[in-house]
């Protein structure tokens, strides 16, 4: 693969993302792969509950930083920090932040999500 | 008749002697798991080395580490028995997906860590090199 792996890795998280707000639920399905699993502090899901979970949960906007990307043969993987964004007293601040990683393969040239661990603290 | 026969014979003996076992995720997950583990419990630097992608990286409730700080992390942490359960393995391609539980005595950079169960996350990808380690997330709060 020739390309700007950090660039690469950064676009795909926030792509997912503005999918994801934009409540475009046939582009977010298409970015998890068969196989995928994800990781939280209550335990583990498998492609369809976690999917239905982002469905359920109407993610407000988020300040995502620190992203790092590494490449594995076809597989990028990526970590970041994470937090909602809070609307105190008409200012947009930073809620409480937390790690996120995320790996991603290509699959018939389209990259997919494999797997996402949320380090947030429930 | 005895030609066709002997041809027939020597086929199905070669097919059965060439023949590749099915490729069984789940058992090659936890077979990768429990040589990882045993890896990090006995500090088997050269082993790790050999398993572990140069693009490793890895998370807990702190941040985000590469593949120099785990090691260093692992040189300097002696870890005690582990324990491992409900560990779920998916394929997707070139990648074995691991989530499960464990239960381990450790220490991250001098502080204990809760030997309570917890989950953890991994991903293994198939290369020249063989299985290597690519991700790892410890749900374990810090």
């Amino acid at each position: 693969m020739d390309i700007n792996i950090a660039a690469e890795g950064e676009r795909l998280y926030r792509s997912l993302i503005a999918k994801i707000t934009a409540c475009n639920w046939p582009a977010v399905d298409a970015m998890f792969a068969p196989g995928f699993q994800s990781a939280h502090a209550d335990g583990a899901r498998d492609r369809a509950t976690e999917i239905q979970t982002i469905m359920d949960e109407k993610i407000a906007d988020c300040i995502l930083s620190n992203f790092k990307v590494t490449q594995s043969g076809n597989c990028l993987v990526v970590t970041h920090t994470q937090s909602v964004v809070e609307t105190i007293d008409g200012k947009r601040l930073p809620g409480q932040s937390s790690p996120r990683l995320t790996v991603w393969t290509k699959n018939q040239g389209n990259w997919q999500m494999v797997a996402l661990a949320n380090l947030r603290v429930i | 008749m005895k030609f066709l026969s002997t041809f027939i014979l020597m086929l199905c003996l070669s097919s059965s002697l060439f023949a590749q076992p099915s490729f069984n995720p789940q058992a090659e997950g936890e077979r990768l798991e429990r040589l990882w583990w045993d890896q990090q419990k006995n500090q088997d630097i050269a082993g790790l080395t050999k398993i572990m992608s140069p693009a490793f990286q890895s998370i807990n409730t702190k941040g985000a580490q590469d593949l120099a700080f785990n090691m260093a992390i692992i040189k300097a942490e002696k870890l005690g028995n582990y324990e491992l359960a409900n560990i779920k393995v998916t394929q997707s391609k070139d990648n074995l997906i691991v989530t499960y539980q464990i239960k381990v005595p450790e220490n991250y950079l001098g502080k204990t860590m809760s030997p309570k169960m917890h989950y953890r996350l991994d991903v293994w990808n198939k290369s020249d090199a063989g299985w290597q380690i690519i991700a790892h997330a410890n749900l374990n709060p810090i």
